[in-house]
């Protein structure tokens, strides 16, 4: 009798012959991802039923169940090896979907959380805030990230990985407080920015190998291959939150409703890490090369970022005045455990399936553990109105199942023997007692490191089961409903199986997701069987919890508060510089745009306008009238003047005056005029005489004294008159005198001359 | 070479013709019938759309159509329909439509509405015409018949500033028609031929074939909104009705480009310009427009003005895409224009909406409108986010093909341009979308919420009370239009992009 798992590989439609080695074809994936995002708007129909039948909550509730179910079900089909679903020509690119075993680990994890983070987010979200909106969004980004952890390649991925940033930022935001609304910003841009490197990786990428698989390939061996890498590196990095772009997850953690938070601290963060583990992947050897170098010191680059992740989260999670807040930078520091194992297994090459394995132990473990934690202090925090843990204090007294439940989590978040968190510790530490066997003497240093950071863990665990556990209980009134008990009582028991049977999941979904990766078969029979109760992990883990105790013990005393304050040059301050010098930059663009506009050269236009129309007015015939109209007067003269009969007139006028000449030169004419002329000289002497007589009488007359004007008369000026008018009167006759003188005396001259 | 089949045809006259028929008609029945006028532009751009689509069997075959007109003689009117052509006249024929509709419900009561769609009318059969040009004579001639009437379109609102812009407009689309003209004269005298289609006209680098070149980059760098000629854009697209801004910034910016690109692949030629290298001057020109356009549109907070600089940013990543030679590029760059105009169109549409119903250009004051015009807000955010280039919508395509093509010509650089592009269209959209679904109202603008609608028509009925159903459907297929095609495997638009990009290379 066929199972149902036949019946659905039958209608999955027949395995192609083409599809790349190690694969089978089958839209099986493709239909996956179809189904789940198909809920979407099923959830959205279900917010027009009236909210008293919560039929919303329930759809959301349900496609995260679907979810599961499906991912689930790919898991169990996917035994055999990878299916492959290409769907060509969507995006112009074609975009195609795989199930392998390294996703559907991560998808797995992430469909688990999502669903308790639904069940939580039933009664948990804030009043007055729009639950069809978070619902429907919820389902959205439950259903990107389920595609994304199926994409067969990196363009797929890419794809569903913005839109699950974009998708989330809905999320954040939801309570629309203006901390979530600055929250959800730099997270948003923190997301872009990541995805625009991611999209500059992949164009290398393409460059590179044609193609945007992801899967190991000698090509990348390269300066290319390297930059292809930091690039997708970095986007990914910056959603995992590791350092230095770790700070969004305090920002937006907190600000968020309790679901989301969940989300964010348990499933968001590790869809970086997915994306990093890809990114490092794909420097491995494959084909003809088998150079792990490359992937070794991309392993020891992301190890120094991974233990300063974790050190640095640790660190401030101690010092933290919310639950939330504290939870935030424990994601954090778990992160960086989380990039241990994983540079580790790089490190290590073949030898690293274990500390790879830890880290994926981890993922699941801190999934569990961490996701408790925050969907715990959500429910309180949203009881009590605050996460403040000086209003939580003492919550766990309350009730014992809350207090148990606490317990199990914290202690596994602080990675205590039996208590889930341990197992992957301990097979990260036998990582790193394999690295020691490589003789490299940064990785002892950095080990000391690690120590010190899971003892910083461990105290920041103390310090939140001191207040939430044993601490007086808080005045806040404080009761779990029937549901609440239900949703504790069973995240207990998930926590106590996990912490007791690690190698329940270890033998179920660690060793399949390390076989992917292609490691000899005898080192995941090896890992399967490991022992997780050998005495060098539990020594190492009583040191880090005594020095962690310790540590708090020490901090217990005190305020508690940050003995000092983040350093001016934090990522906060350095993103607050680089959007201050940003908005400077586009104000300059903005004044170096206006000064390109055109109308500011209209006046310069004008002014040149001006001096072309003064000029032109200067070429004005008219002007040139009057000079034109002497001119042709001139002209006229000369015309004249050149007239025949003109000629004819001037040469009988000269003619005329030749006879004359020649008449006056007849000498017996010149004796009669020389005597008429002696006649006229003596009457001329006479006349001189009589003349100059008078002439001097007059001058006498002339200086004769002015008689003196009336005195009476002297202001008025009529002084002057007299005077004025004397030598008018003296002036004309004088004048006259002088005239008539200075003609005979040239007549004289003139005459005495011939 | 391929050989291309010829079909000769005279529809595309017809198609160039027919609006400007009905723009008289219109004119004439509107000064008795505003309503027949109504139906008649509708009805004559329906018309028209639909005979630009009746190319595509014979297109989709590689076959290219080719007309020709024997006015002006000695040149004639010339057209030459391949499939970059049809793509894009098809496009315009599709927006246009949209936007009349738009324009019913946006220019009720307005003053001068004769006039409006006389001249819209006019403009839309100089678009068509140039996009569907033979030769650069009758590409001037469409450019010209497209680009004055469109500045009393620019001039409608009649104020001071709207004059003042269309002035602006006027004096430097002039300027950049004598530099055509200058251009294209140069181009006949050196090939003795203005004839597009070819491989390449001018066979020789020498200084007139340089400042011929830098004639038509001037001319249609111009039209593009390039830097630094883009001065008179952001002052004309604002001012205009939102409907005349949409086809503005959606379609008649796009002929800028459209005519670079012509000029830069048959004029002058790929392996000239490969030779020459002078391809870079645009090049270095298109990511100064990146930068600047978008960073000033970070500075502005008039809706409208905003969009004008983004759109002069988007020209930026066209003009670039086509700089880089690369078969790919050129895919993603014709697929761009696709996109852009799409997604321009809608956003200015939306703008309109939200101008005409609220009254509020600055969006500083847009908190709230999320609740108040849902259909505006998330058509306005899938548009911007397509300008974004965010997957799985149409920008992003263009833009992965256009960063693929930039690394298949060996020049990785200009990808970090178009990161950049992104990152900044991200700055400058974001917020808007932000600010409008999750900012919290003033209790004036709650107020506004809750009480029953009063602007867009018949504001009480109790769905879509935002706008008249002939406003948000127009903005509703544009938005459907920017997920749509992506995520089809059948998407049009990106194989006539190929096949004009292959076209272009392997000629």
């Amino acid at each position: 009798m066929p199972t149902l798992v036949d019946v659905m590989t039958i209608l999955a439609g027949p395995v192609a012959a083409a599809a790349p080695a190690g694969y089978r074809e089958s839209l099986l994936p493709f239909w996956v991802v179809v189904a789940v995002l198909s809920t979407i708007p099923l959830v959205g129909l279900a917010a027009l039923i009236p909210a008293r039948f919560r039929a919303m909550e329930a759809a959301g509730v349900g496609a995260a169940v679907l979810a599961l179910a499906l991912v689930g079900w790919l898991w169990l089909l996917t035994a055999d090896g990878p299916l492959l679903a290409r769907i060509p020509g969507v995006l112009g690119q074609g975009i195609a979907f795989s199930a392998g075993r390294q996703g559907l680990f991560f998808a797995l994890v992430t469909a688990g959380v999502w669903l308790a983070a639904s069940m939580l987010a039933v009664d948990y979200l804030p009043a007055g805030t729009s639950r069809a909106r978070y619902h429907v969004f919820s389902t959205f980004c439950l259903a990107c990230a389920i595609a994304r952890y199926l994409s067969a390649d990196l363009f797929t991925l890419f794809l569903f990985f913005e839109m699950l940033s974009l998708g989330f930022y809905v999320l954040v935001i939801h309570d629309q407080t203006p901390q979530a609304l600055a929250a959800g910003r730099t997270y948003l841009f923190l997301s872009i920015l990541g995805g625009l490197s991611i999209l500059a990786g992949m164009g290398v990428l393409v460059a590179i190998t044609r193609g945007t698989v992801l899967k190991p390939d000698p090509a990348l061996h390269s300066l290319a291959g390297v930059i292809t890498v930091a690039a997708m590196y970095l986007g990914f990095a910056v959603k995992a939150g590791l350092v230095p772009a770790h700070f969004w997850v305090p920002r937006a953690l907190p600000a968020a409703p309790a679901p989301a938070a969940m989300l964010i601290g348990a499933v968001i963060v590790k869809t970086g890490v997915y994306g990093v583990l890809r990114t490092i992947n794909l420097l491995t050897p494959a084909g003809a090369v088998t150079d792990w170098t490359p992937a070794m010191t991309a392993g020891r680059i992301l190890l120094v970022v991974a233990l300063g992740t974790m050190l640095l989260g640790a660190f401030l999670a101690i010092f933290q005045a919310g639950a939330k807040r504290m939870l935030a930078y424990s994601s954090v520091s778990q992160i960086g455990l989380t990039g241990v194992g994983l540079s580790l297994g790089f490190i290590l090459a073949d030898a690293g399936a274990v500390a790879l394995g830890g880290m994926a132990l981890h993922v699941l473990n801190h999934a569990v553990a961490g996701g408790a934690l925050l969907m715990l202090v959500g429910m309180v925090a949203m009881k009590a109105g605050s996460s403040d843990l000086g209003l939580l204090k003492g919550v766990g007294r309350r009730s014992p199942l809350l207090a148990l439940t606490f317990v199990l989590a914290i202690a596994g978040m602080a990675g205590l023997p039996g208590f889930p968190g341990y197992a992957s510790r301990a097979m990260i530490l036998e990582g790193w007692r394999a690295a020691a066997g490589l003789g490299l003497p940064e990785l002892r240093v950095l080990e000391v490191v690690y120590h010190l950071a899971s003892a910083l863990v461990v105290a920041y665990a103390a310090r939140l089961a001191w207040e939430l556990l044993a601490s007086r209980p808080g005045e806040q009134p404080f009761a779990l409903t029937a549901r609440d008990s239900a949703l504790v009582a069973g995240l207990g028991i998930l926590l106590a199986f996990t912490g007791i049977r690690p190698a329940f999941w270890l033998g179920r979904l660690v060793v399949p997701f390390i076989e992917a990766f292609g490691y000899p078969p005898e080192i995941a029979a090896a890992l399967a069987a490991f022992d997780f109760v050998s005495p060098r992990p539990l020594l190492a883990t009583a040191v880090a919890a005594a020095l962690g105790l310790a540590l708090f013990g020490y901090l217990g005393r005190r305020n508690l508060v940050l003995p000092f304050s983040l350093p001016r040059w934090s990522m906060e301050a350095l993103v607050d510089a680089v959007v201050f010098w940003g908005v400077k930059a586009c104000r300059l663009a903005a004044s170096v745009d206006s000064t390109l506009d055109p109308t500011r050269a209209v006046p310069y236009g004008q002014g040149a306008a001006r001096a072309v129309a003064a000029f032109d007015k200067s070429l004005d015939p008219s002007r040139v009238v009057p000079a034109g109209r002497e001119g042709a007067m001139f002209a006229a003269m000369v015309e004249r003047s050149l007239d025949p009969e003109a000629l004819a007139r001037l040469a009988g006028t000269a003619a005329g005056l030749a006879t004359a000449a020649e008449k006056a030169l007849d000498p017996a004419k010149a004796v009669a005029e020389g005597r008429r002329a002696q006649g006229w000289l003596d009457r001329a002497r006479a006349g001189g005489a009589r003349s100059r007589s008078a002439a001097m009488a007059s001058v006498r007359n002339w200086f004769r004294p002015a008689p003196t004007p009336a005195r009476d008369g002297g202001e008025t000026g009529a002084g002057e008159c007299p005077r004025h008018r004397t030598i008018m009167n003296i002036d004309v006759a004088g004048l006259m005198m002088a005239a008539v003188m200075l003609a005979a005396l040239v007549v004289f001259v003139l005459l005495a001359g011939n | 070479m391929n050989a291309t089949a010829e079909v000769y045809s005279l529809l595309p006259a017809l198609i160039v013709l027919l609006p400007i028929i009905g723009a008289i008609a219109g004119y004439l029945v509107g000064l008795r019938w505003p309503t027949g006028r109504d139906l008649l532009c509708v009805f004559t751009v329906g018309i028209t759309a639909a005979l630009t689509f009746t190319f595509y069997p014979a297109i989709s075959r590689g076959t290219v159509i080719v007309g020709s007109v024997q006015i002006l003689v000695p040149l004639g009117v010339t057209f030459r329909l391949d499939s970059l052509g049809f793509l894009l006249t098809s496009l315009t024929a599709v927006i246009w439509f949209l936007a009349t509709l738009y324009s019913l419900s946006y220019m009720k009561g307005e003053h001068g509405v004769n006039r409006y769609y006389a001249f819209l009318m006019v403009t839309f059969s100089g678009a068509v015409g140039t996009f569907m040009a033979g030769d650069l004579f009758s590409f001037f001639l469409f450019f010209e018949l497209m680009s004055l009437p469109a500045a009393v379109l620019v001039i409608h609102e009649e104020t001071a500033e709207a004059v003042q812009a269309a002035l602006k407009y006027l004096f430097m689309t002039v300027a950049g028609s004598l530099m055509f003209f200058f251009s294209m004269v140069a181009t006949f005298e050196m090939a003795g031929s203005v004839a597009l289609g070819g491989r390449g006209l001018i066979a020789e680098a020498s200084p007139v074939a340089f400042l011929t070149f830098a004639g038509f980059v001037i001319a249609l760098g111009m039209k593009a909104g390039m830097v630094p000629l883009h001065m008179w854009l952001p002052d004309a697209h604002p001012v205009a009705p939102s409907p005349a801004s949409a086809l503005l910034s959606g379609i008649m910016i796009k002929t800028g480009a459209y005519g670079m690109l012509r000029v830069m692949y048959e004029v002058f030629g790929l392996e000239f310009l490969q030779a020459t290298g002078w391809n870079t001057v645009v090049l270095v020109l298109s990511v100064v427009t990146i930068l600047l356009g978008s960073s000033v549109a970070i500075t502005q907070y008039d809706l409208k003005r905003r969009l004008a600089y983004s759109s002069i940013g988007q020209m930026g990543c066209i003009l670039l895409g086509m700089g880089l030679m690369s078969e790919r590029a050129l895919t993603g760059d014709v697929f761009y224009f696709f996109a852009d105009a799409v997604a321009k169109s809608c956003l200015f549409l939306c703008a309109g909406v939200i101008l005409k119903t609220t009254g509020k250009r600055d969006i500083r004051q847009f908190a709230g409108l999320g609740q108040r015009l849902p259909v505006t807000m998330v058509c306005f955010a899938v548009a911007a986010l397509t300008l974004m280039g965010i997957p799985p919508l149409n920008g992003f395509v263009s833009k992965w093909q256009l960063s693929v093509g930039a690394f298949d010509a060996g020049m990785p650089g200009y990808a970090l341009a178009l990161l950049a592009s992104s990152m900044l269209n991200a700055v400058y959209y974001l917020p808007i979308v932000m600010t409008a679904f999750f900012d919290h109202p003033t209790p004036v603008e709650a107020a506004a919420v809750a009480a029953p609608p009063t602007g867009g028509g018949r504001g009480t009925r109790r769905w879509l009370p935002e706008a008249s159903a002939t406003m948000l459907v127009p903005m509703l297929v544009l938005a459907l239009g920017c997920a749509v095609f992506a995520l089809s495997p059948g998407n049009w638009p990106l194989r006539l992009s190929e096949a004009a990009a292959r076209v272009l290379f392997s000629k």
